[in-house]
């Protein structure tokens, strides 16, 4: 009754195979037609959103067969988690293709966009609605697939176009092509431990499907605990969460609009879609109460990323990196709540997922109107932007509510989303949560240095400007910022709707609301100061700027295992030298011998009688001997 | 439902009818006559073989001895099945490969006369009518490969292929009066039963060695194989095709037969077949990457295949005679299967080169270099007998060393089967070698001079091809069945 719903990643799928055909036909109907479907997508989601707050629906089909473990099946399971994600991804899918209408006009190989560009919201859309872990798995490695394309889009990394188009400074300079199998390559690394745990479970449970799962009865089983946690290391993969970090920063060289869609509102949300999972099966098992010690690393693991990806965000030198670090620090807001459900249990889900949406609107926008900004200036530097929001004063307002709401500022949408979060950390974890409101303090301080670095304070003439701006990049940007006001002024009222989504949650509290105002205040004022009045910082600071800025060294210590893994292959390729000789050596003995046994064959007929008959004889010899 | 006899007596009526049909054919001047009645008669044939039914039938074909049998079960039909359609792709590529030559009457009643031979003698259920039955195939293929007697290449291969054959033929006779004056009959259930108390015997030991040298001989096992590799290039390139396809298969058919169930299992004997068969592998593959004469080239690689073949033969013996049953089946499996692959990909082969040879007119690797690219079905067709042979995972030809190997690997602390498994495998592998080269010289050089075959030479060639795709698609298909088939002859 529900088969329908496979027209969410259907449609796009058969899109994007269908590219290549209607960019022969016209080169508008190209450009139409994803927005169409990202519509008709739009549409199937919103038709879902009537089903929450009844049972999980589980649809499914004969899928493949597994030796020694039956069959798999295919299916979707439609739950409010997996509705919620749906819906945000169609809708931030549509705002970002109409965006890349304009954005990405007049590019040569718009075919090979707008095939990836479909392909991922058809895998994301699998990845959300799947019935069971390896159909995830499947979706999870399209996406995967995608990003790495759509990093590495101009994949030529030509020098001229540097500063637009690669990203970091040197000597951690990249090209787009090396960014993105850097992407491919570590995400990939977080997936191997996704498919030990699908192993793990298809061996001990005997099922991967989420709702046998949540039925499942583990007992006092700690391995079939411990591939929770498995699970959860390959979710922080694909949410660039500590120690799987280092890619998301430099995968900023690809398109805008792809970083956008990608890199801040859906792909990294894989993650916590799949935490969410994992800490459902948690729940369901009974795990909060008895062994709270996933949920522990869970809820570390968030917060300590949302602190250093935060820090580094403060010195970064390009616009785009900063949003990119603050992507990974407010998921490690929604990872931490989530490892609070321990204690508030369907309350952290909620909140999770609240702040997700509310982080994939404001993500968007920003990265979408700073997107039109480099476009614009053709730097991704600070320092050739400067002045950039004075010469386009509307951008620069939704610029501004964006990154308002990214600093909780009431009453915009960010704000009751982060106070929700804060509120599950609290309840779990004091410590934890001091270290929460510390990173909403310099949130807010390095919000403030990019709005007011943009705005280039202090700076008499204005930007060059090289491009216009068009209405298909402008509208975007303030549908997304209205809607960031929109939910926030309906604050309260969006929240009760969303948490009554999940049947036994109630909205948080304000309690905390002053301590984390007064953060975010002494942030914002800090930041003021600095750039406003030219305030300097005291020269013992100068050390950790140094270390932020070399991005804590954990960027080296990749590329150092990386040249260890190279030199390995240095060795084989000697082994695989001396053995194509051994080989070739051997080739030419057989060849030798061959030769020397045409004496065998002389072709006379005498001889080969007396060959029989010798052989005959000594055969008939042994065998008689040796009966 | 069709009895055996009948199916015989089909070949043999068309056999006659063809040899008259010449006459006709020459005074209407329409030459190809015999050759249209023997094609079609062999497609019948194959179509009357799938209703033959499973049994045991005394039909009074041979007076001296009243019991002559024959028997028709799920592997002697599945291979009277294959060879006769090995037989009607070779006659049908005669159509267009022996256009130029005369007596055509005699060439196509030949092929006929040693298709009935073959069919016969898989169908036997006795010695004596199996032994005649060969003789009729033998002395059809001395005289085959001696077609073209006016030159002196055939006329010397066919006289020594004559002589030594006759040798082992001999030596065969001698066997079987040995197994007739003991036990007074040669039927084989019979045989069975008579001497069972006789293992490890002088005598028994004899019998089967003499078996082995006699059979070995038509099977070009080294050191009988001399005829082989002169016979193959003198041949016209379908009987050399049915020599390698169908020919040297069947006394291996014949030996499984006898050394499975029906004459004592022996281990020293089962080593010897192994050793044998490693012999044969190894002289065959060595020799066959130094010959310039590409014929001669797939004769030699004939020989290494039917050395795989006895080394299935004698893993099995070995297993039997040591109480593995489980691992004599999948020995005898692997056999089998590997004689239905290589008696498919090599008659493609064989049929292939014929086209190349015809269309360029030399049968030397530096002449015919590089006509894949002047033949491209051609080129293709003979690039699928070539990878099926080489056994590359998952064609159809890998299975069957698999299994073979499968068969062999066990009890591993015994050194000498250690050793011949790793000769084996290093077999395998220089073969595959071999033949990759193989499809590299096919596409190597300038593109000769040379236009695509006529219809009724890829014809044939179409279907074996066909029939080598489909057991590759689909090897569960023949690997089942014949293990089904093995597991019932070996009473498992």
């Amino acid at each position: 009754m529900y088969e329908w719903v496979n027209l969410l990643w259907v449609m796009p799928t058969l899109c994007a195979l269908s590219i290549p055909l209607l960019s022969r036909v016209s080169k508008l109907l190209r450009d139409i037609a994803p927005a169409l479907v990202c519509c008709a997508t739009v549409a199937t989601a919103v038709l879902l959103l009537r089903l929450p707050g009844r049972a999980p629906v589980s649809l499914k089909f004969d899928w493949v067969f597994l030796p020694g473990f039956g069959r798999v099946q295919f299916g979707l399971y439609i739950d409010t988690l997996s509705v919620v994600m749906s819906n945000v991804v169609a809708w931030i899918s549509l705002v970002v293709f109409i965006y890349s209408l304009g954005y990405m006009e007049g590019d040569s190989s718009l075919d090979r966009y707008w095939f990836f560009m479909l392909l991922f919201l058809g895998g994301m859309e699998l990845l959300v609605m799947s019935e069971n872990l390896i159909q995830m798995l499947l979706g999870w490695e399209v996406v995967g697939v995608c990003s790495f394309a759509l990093i590495s889009y101009w994949y030529k990394d030509s020098k001229e176009e540097r500063r637009v188009r690669w990203v970091g400074e040197p000597p951690e300079e990249y090209p787009p092509s090396h960014c993105g199998l850097k992407a491919f390559l570590v995400t990939r690394l977080a997936d191997t431990f996704i498919v030990a745990g699908i192993i793990t479970l298809s061996i001990m449970a005997r099922t991967v499907s989420f709702a046998e799962l949540l039925a499942l009865d583990p007992g006092e089983n700690r391995l079939l605990q411990a591939t929770l946690a498995l699970l959860f290391v390959g979710a922080t993969g694909k949410s660039a969460q500590l120690p799987f970090t280092e890619w998301l920063p430099d995968a900023m060289a690809g398109p805008t609009s792809a970083s956008a869609l990608i890199h801040a509102a859906t792909m990294v949300k894989a993650g916590v879609f799949l935490t969410a999972r994992v800490v459902q099966i948690a729940l369901a098992w009974g795990l909060g109460a008895r062994s709270p010690s996933l949920f522990k690393f869970i809820l570390w693991t968030g917060v300590l990323t949302a602190f250093a990806a935060a820090l580094q965000a403060v010195v970064t030198s390009e616009l785009k990196k900063t949003l990119a670090y603050s992507t990974m620090s407010q998921i490690g807001y929604m990872l931490a709540c989530l490892g609070a459900a321990s204690v508030t249990r369907e309350l952290s889900l909620a909140s999770s997922l609240f702040h997700l949406i509310s982080h994939a609107i404001f993500k968007s926008a920003l990265f979408l109107c700073a997107g039109v900004m480099i476009h614009t200036v053709g730097s991704r530097f600070y320092e050739d932007l400067k002045g950039i929001g004075r010469s386009m004063k509307a951008l620069y307002v939704f610029f501004a509510v964006a990154a308002l709401s990214l600093t909780g500022v009431p009453p915009l949408m960010g704000f009751w989303s982060k106070e929700a979060v804060l509120a599950s950390i609290v309840k779990a974890d004091t410590l934890a949560a001091l270290l929460a409101i510390a990173t909403a303090a310099i949130t807010a301080f390095y919000t403030v240095r990019m709005l007011a670095l943009t705005y280039g304070v202090g700076v008499k003439q204005t930007s060059r400007v090289h491009n216009s701006l068009k209405l298909t990049m402008l509208a975007p940007c303030a549908f997304l910022a209205a809607a960031c006001l929109a939910l926030g002024l309906l604050g309260s009222t969006f929240e009760e709707l969303f948490y009554s989504a999940f049947s036994s949650a109630e909205p948080g509290n304000l309690a905390y609301t002053p301590f984390t105002l007064g953060a975010v205040a002494a942030g914002a004022a800090l930041a003021a100061l600095h750039y406003l009045r030219a305030f300097s910082f005291p020269g013992f600071l100068e050390p950790f700027r140094y270390v932020l800025k070399h991005r804590l060294y954990l960027n080296t210590a990749y590329y150092l295992v990386a040249r260890g893994i190279a030199s390995m292959g240095t060795c084989a390729g000697i082994f695989d030298s001396l053995y194509t000789k051994a080989l070739l050596s051997s080739a030419a003995a057989a060849n030798k011998f061959g030769e020397k046994l045409k004496v065998l064959q002389t072709g006379v007929l005498t001889h080969e009688e007396l060959l029989w008959v010798v052989g005959g004889a000594l055969i008939l010899a042994l065998l008689t001997i040796f009966r | 439902m069709i009895p055996p006899q009948d199916l015989l007596l089909i070949l043999f009526g068309s056999a006659i009818v063809t040899s008259l049909s010449d006459i006709f054919g020459k005074k209407l001047g329409v030459k190809l006559i015999p050759g249209y009645i023997a094609s079609l008669s062999l497609a019948v044939t194959l179509l009357f073989s799938i209703g033959l039914k499973p049994g045991k039938y005394s039909p009074q074909i041979a007076a001296p001895i009243p019991e002559a049998e024959l028997i028709v079960d799920g592997l002697s039909k599945l291979l009277v099945q294959l060879f006769l359609a090995v037989a009607a792709s070779a006659s049908v590529h005669s159509l267009s490969y022996m256009r130029e030559d005369d007596d055509l009457g005699a060439y196509f009643t030949l092929l006929l006369l040693l298709t009935a031979g073959v069919a016969g003698a898989v169908l036997s259920n006795d010695l004596f009518t199996f032994y005649c039955f060969w003789e009729l195939t033998s002395i059809s293929a001395y005289s085959l490969v001696g077609f073209r007697w006016w030159h002196w290449e055939p006329a010397e291969a066919s006289l020594k292929y004559l002589f030594i054959g006759t040798s082992g033929a001999l030596v065969t006779l001698y066997s079987v009066s040995l197994v007739y004056g003991l036990a007074g009959t040669t039927n084989f259930e019979e045989v069975k039963l008579s001497v069972a108390g006789l293992r490890g015997s002088m005598l028994m030991q004899v019998i089967s060695t003499f078996f082995l040298i006699g059979l070995g001989t038509s099977a070009a096992l080294v050191p009988f194989h001399s005829w082989l590799p002169d016979a193959h290039p003198a041949a016209p390139s379908p009987v050399s095709a049915l020599l390698s396809g169908v020919v040297v298969n069947v006394p291996l058919y014949l030996m499984m037969r006898l050394y499975l169930g029906i004459l004592p299992a022996n281990l020293n004997l089962g080593y010897a077949l192994i050793a044998m068969g490693l012999l044969s592998s190894i002289f065959g593959n060595l020799a066959a990457l130094r010959q310039l004469d590409v014929k001669r080239f797939l004769a030699y690689s004939t020989i290494a295949n039917v050395g795989y073949m006895l080394v299935g033969l004698g893993a099995a013996h070995r297993a039997l005679s040591v109480g593995s049953s489980y691992q004599a089946v999948e020995a005898v499996t692997g056999m089998l299967i590997h004689m239905v692959n290589h008696s498919l990909s090599k008659s493609l082969l064989f049929l292939c080169i014929g086209n190349a040879i015809h269309g360029i007119g030399s049968r030397l690797f530096e002449s015919l270099e590089g006509y894949g690219r002047g033949m491209r079905l051609t080129g293709v067709l003979s690039a699928i007998g070539l990878l099926n042979l080489a056994g590359i995972p998952p064609l159809a030809g890998y299975w069957g060393k698999m299994l073979i190997t499968v068969g062999l690997a066990f009890k591993l602390q015994d050194p000498v089967i250690t050793l011949a498994l790793l000769l084996l495998e290093a077999n395998f592998a220089l073969a595959a070698g071999a033949y990759a080269y193989f499809i590299f010289r096919e596409y190597k050089g300038l593109k000769p001079k040379v236009k695509e075959a006529p219809l009724y030479m890829i014809l044939p060639e179409l279907a074996l091809a066909l029939a080598c795709t489909i057991l590759s698609l689909n090897p569960a298909l023949i690997v089942e069945t014949v293990r089904s088939y093995v597991e019932a002859l070996l009473g498992r």
